[in-house]
């Protein structure tokens, strides 16, 4: 391993970000930022060349803080080396388009300095091999996440920049989210998470001695003697991170940042350091006493989010939203994939339970190709039409080709059309998922299949009413400008190419995938979609209108979060202001010691009567006292 | 052979007569050049020596003492030749009992040299503090010199016992306290000015050269010790809700000489041990003990001088007429603001009764120090709130520059200090 190429690929963007800070101009940053990913993603390819397998094959470390098991250190193996890579070409495409997207906006610096910062984060995520260090990067992207979902601290254009409909209540609770409360809403959801996180490194750090996640794997049995408690403190990270039930909500309101935020945040990277960690973690934990409950946990959460977040995309309005609940969907695939992985292995054993975590892994990859190029399709679309509602401008097939293009490309990867990328991990995750339900005698057929239909559901619904049907644009509406369609045109094939690979790789596994329940619940969920949404504009049934309307309202989690809550604790402030700040602690200084010391000075300075004689009795009575005192 | 030193102080006194020709504030001045110029002769006592005699020229500069000036450079001389005492009977053990008696002669000089300065002012509120302050101090000598001689021939823990109450009486210790108060507040602030920096620091140093020459019995280290922790403890609680400028600051030297009083008592009650103290080093707990007596005689003298020495009221039992800003550092250095003088007798007393392993001692210092706080912010009030413009004076600036150079230097004083 060269640490010189993965120290390069780990810093340039934060390098190029805080150099960008002292240009003068937009497009200075914004060339700058783009330079310093581009070469990050060029060092990306060579610390991975040449390729290594397996896990924690290669490290690197570099003492900081010993005594606290603090190290600066990077592990280089098949699931790093690969996600580096992704993270960092990712990032370069992103950036690149935002060059064009952000063009005009009244914050670049902002904006400019937390993608770099934000890319740096996340690759010293992928890299690192101590749990402090990860630490680092771990709140670095959640800083980032906050700065860049509330870019538009203005609070303008509701009808881009928000999400919901302003105005919207349900039950005095409002519906409708500005940036600068999204921005809130996602750090501080993430921080509840982090704080259990925080607890769960010290824990490790204080039972076995180390954090470095090489040394943890190497321990093999010896971690066993960690118990279950870290372990769901550890996940506590993860679930917020990438917004498992029931902590998916700060994704949604995270689509008020801008849509390139969206793509590389909040689709393609930030929120895959979850599940990534998830993933990475599995082979240290399958050491652990109960670790099955663990992964049982895992699978069970992961699948709820994938079921719920996939009816939340099937029922709302706005493009953004559609797409963040597909998101979360596919990070509650991959959460469950890495828990169905973890239970099947701990029969398995070391070689099997990676194998199947490979899985797992190569769903974040397949799903990340796909979902980029969707949020920066549909940024573009918002861009152009100057709208982010779904069903407020339709057709546009006709006016934005090449766009379209693309976006039926990515979009059919993603809800595992052959033969996309997406069609191959998201069916082997979905094995995974099925097998690992399977292990712990559930029915992983329904819970698979369920998850499998449901996604070209929501996905053909939002290029149906969008690009095929939906009223005629008001305003002439033209293609992006080619800084904004080539980076995601090239992506968008680029999930056609992967599943070329893949096919090639996977050619004996073939006949298999094609032949499975999910495959089949996909194909029946296909040509339903197919039916309703693209060769027809849509269906509206009464009968389903109550469900429907549930899911559109989110499951009343927005009501409980910011309503039920938000007034539990601010209640809760009021009471421990009154009663104990001031009613205790106030009372106490400021009233009751107070009051006693000046009875027992005015007592005392009672004896001051001005009279000698008075005087001469207490120093003698006084004396007296004493003298018994020291008789006694 | 007599003293050198002896003859000097009896010249002084000779000098007498001179008071119906010559203003006393000349002579005062004078006796004051004569105490700083002997500096040079008695190197064990030279820091005292230099500090008493610019403090005595200082002092004789600000007011016009009319005969009584005598009585000023008198007091300053008596404090000067107990200083001299102490360090000689350190340095010549031999002879040590020689200078405790005249200590003990010194103490009685100043007394009645404080005496007249109290009383200086000629108005019945002035002559009733003064009074007070001779009939307690009287009290308290008798029983110091019958303690001592009994001490020394008869039976030293009887003997200890008694000169223990000799100097709560003379120091204004609970239960004997409440003179203390009448005589800040009622006398010539003049005189508190002299009562404070002579007054109190005499008798702290002839309680050291005593100690010197008769190690006190645990008894009546015993009653000491419960006297100081009440006293301490009795006047800054009773200095919360007084109201006179007078008042407040003589319940502050009662905690003062109480913090004092409490160090040498810990000592030997406790046992003198070698104790390791940071900047300090390892000395025994006497030495400590010792040093804090000191610098509390210093910190409550120089900084009540400087407080009493500008007022320009009759009496102090009233808020002050005038500001005098240079007096706040001298209310800072009483509170124990570091790094002031008056800081440094605290920590030592503190860190050495955490080193003789009482812990509640400790605590009940800072506590102590904690409930004085209040008291000492409204003297400051009260001296920067009158109308200016500020009355500063050369007992002022001085006491004030000296408690910031000499809490500074403090490493310097130590060295200086230890005999």
């Amino acid at each position: 391993m060269s640490p010189e190429y993965a120290f390069l690929t780990i810093f340039l963007p934060l390098m190029a970000s805080v150099l960008s800070l002292f240009l003068p101009g937009e497009k200075a940053k914004a060339w700058l930022v783009v330079l310093g990913s581009l070469l990050s993603a060029v060092f990306s390819v060579l610390t991975y060349s040449p390729p290594v397998s397996g896990i924690y094959t290669e490290t690197y470390s570099v003492p900081w803080i010993p005594q606290l098991g603090i190290y600066i250190s990077l592990h280089l193996d098949q699931f790093s080396g690969v996600m580096g890579m992704l993270v960092a070409w990712l990032v370069f495409f992103i950036v690149l388009y935002s060059v064009k997207y952000m063009e005009g906006d009244y914050r670049p610096g902002w904006y400019w300095f937390f993608m770099g910062f934000f890319a740096t984060s996340m690759l010293i995520i992928t890299y690192a091999d101590n749990l402090w260090f990860l630490l680092v990067g771990w709140e670095g992207v959640g800083l980032a996440s906050w700065a860049l979902i509330g870019h538009w601290y203005k609070d303008d254009e509701p009808d881009v920049k928000w999400v919901g409909h302003p105005g919207d209540r349900v039950a005095l609770v409002d519906y409708s989210w500005p940036p600068s409360k999204a921005g809130l809403r996602a750090i501080l959801t993430i921080r509840i998470g982090d704080s259990a996180f925080l607890v769960s490194l010290a824990y490790i750090f204080v039972a076995l001695g180390t954090v470095q996640l090489s040394g943890l794997f190497r321990l093999g049995s010896a971690a066993s003697a960690l118990g279950l408690l870290p372990l769901f403190l550890f996940l506590m990270g993860p679930l917020t991170k990438s917004a498992q039930f029931p902590f998916t909500e700060w994704l949604l309101t995270a689509m008020t940042g801008p849509t390139s935020v969206s793509a590389l945040i909040h689709a393609a990277t930030m929120v895959n350091a979850g599940v990534y960690l998830l993933i990475v973690t599995a082979p240290i934990f399958a050491s652990v006493q109960g670790a099955q409950t663990y992964f049982l946990a895992v699978l069970i959460f992961g699948a709820l989010t994938a079921i719920l977040s996939s009816i939340i995309a099937l029922t709302v309005d706005e493009f953004k939203l559609v797409l963040a609940g597909s998101t979360a969907a596919n990070l509650g695939i991959i959460a469950a994939a890495t828990g169905g992985a973890g239970l099947l292995g701990l029969s398995g054993g070391g070689a099997a339970l990676i194998a199947l975590l490979w899985i797992a892994f190569m769903q974040i990859v397949g799903h990340a190709i796909s979902k980029a190029p969707l949020f920066m399709g549909y940024g573009a679309v918002i861009h152009e039409s100057g709208t982010k509602y779904l069903g407020a401008v339709g057709r546009l097939g006709r006016y934005m080709r090449t766009t379209s293009l693309a976006l039926w490309l990515a979009m059919l990867s993603l809800i595992g059309t052959p033969p996309f990328a997406g069609f191959f991990t998201k069916e082997m995750a979905v094995e995974n998922i099925s097998a690992g339900f399977d292990a712990v005698g559930l029915s992983g057929v329904l819970v698979a299949g369920l998850i499998a239909f449901l996604a070209p559901l929501y996905g053909l619904r939002l290029l149906g009413l969008s690009l095929v049907h939906g009223p005629e644009p008001k305003e002439h509406i033209h293609e992006a400008h080619p800084i904004m369609w080539v980076p995601y045109t090239v992506l968008a094939f680029a999930a056609l190419g992967v599943g070329g690979y893949l096919a090639y790789l996977y050619a004996d596994e073939l006949a298999r995938l094609v032949a499975s329940p999910g495959f089949l619940a996909f194909l029946v969920g296909f040509a339903a979609a197919l039916a309703l949404y693209v060769l027809r504009p849509g269906v509206r049934s009464r009968a389903l209108t109550p469900l429907w309307r549930i899911g559109y309202r989110r499951f009343y989690l927005p009501w409980l979060y910011d309503g039920v809550l938000a007034w539990v604790y601010h209640n809760l402030a009021h009471l421990i202001y009154w009663a104990v700040d001031r009613g205790v602690i106030d009372n106490l200084y400021h009233v009751a010691l107070p009051w006693a010391f000046s009875k027992i000075s005015a007592a005392f300075r009672r004896l001051q009567t001005g009279s000698l004689s008075w005087y001469l009795l207490y120093a003698i009575a006084g004396s007296l006292v004493l003298i018994l005192l020291v008789l006694l | 052979m007599i003293d050198p030193f002896f003859l000097v102080v009896l010249a002084f006194a000779a000098l007498t007569p001179l008071a119906l020709k010559v203003d006393g504030r000349y002579l005062a001045a004078a006796m004051g050049v004569a105490i700083f110029a002997m500096a040079f002769f008695v190197p064990e006592a030279a820091f005292f020596f230099t500090l008493l005699g610019v403090l005595a020229i200082a002092l004789a500069l600000d007011w016009p003492y009319g005969g009584l000036g005598l009585a000023l450079g008198l007091s300053a001389a008596s404090t000067a030749l107990a200083a001299y005492a102490y360090y000689r009977a350190v340095a010549a053990p031999q002879y040590a009992l020689n200078y405790a008696f005249a200590g003990l002669a010194a103490l009685a000089v100043s007394t009645a040299s404080v005496y007249g300065l109290l009383a200086s002012g000629r108005e019945r509120e002035n002559l009733e503090g003064a009074l007070k302050y001779l009939i307690f101090s009287a009290v308290g000598k008798t029983l110091m010199v019958l303690g001592f001689a009994i001490a020394l021939y008869i039976a030293p823990t009887l003997g200890w016992v008694l000169l223990a109450f000799g100097f709560v009486f003379e120091m204004g210790l609970v239960p004997a306290h409440l003179w203390m108060v009448d005589a800040f507040a009622l006398s010539t602030p003049k005189g508190v000015a002299a009562l404070t920096i002579f007054g109190e620091l005499t008798p702290l140093l002839v309680l050291l050269t005593l100690l010197n020459v008769v190690p006190m019995a645990k008894a009546a280290a015993f009653a000491l010790l419960v006297v100081a922790l009440t006293s301490m403890t009795f006047a800054n609680a009773a200095g919360l809700t007084a109201r006179t400028f007078g008042r407040i600051l003589a319940y502050s030297s009662i905690a003062h000489m109480s913090y004092a009083v409490a160090a040498a008592a810990l000592v030997f009650y406790f046992g003198n041990k070698p104790v390791s103290l940071p900047l300090v080093g390892t000395m025994s707990a006497f030495s400590v003990a010792s040093l804090v007596i000191v610098l509390e005689g210093l910190t409550s003298g120089l900084g009540k001088a400087g407080i009493f020495g500008a007022l320009t009221v009759r009496h102090a039992d009233t808020v002050p007429e005038r500001r005098v800003l240079s007096n706040t550092l001298n209310v800072l250095s009483l509170l124990g603001v570091p790094p002031l003088l008056g800081f440094w007798p605290k920590l030592l007393l503190i860190l050495l009764s955490l080193a003789l392993g009482q812990a509640g001692v400790a605590v009940l210092v800072i506590l102590n120090s904690a409930l004085a706080t209040p008291y000492y912010l409204r003297v400051f009030r009260q001296v920067v709130e009158p109308a200016g413009p500020s009355a500063d004076n050369a007992t002022s600036v001085l006491t004030s520059t000296l408690a910031v150079i000499l809490g500074v230097a403090a490493p310097l004083l130590l060295v200086a200090l230890i005999p």
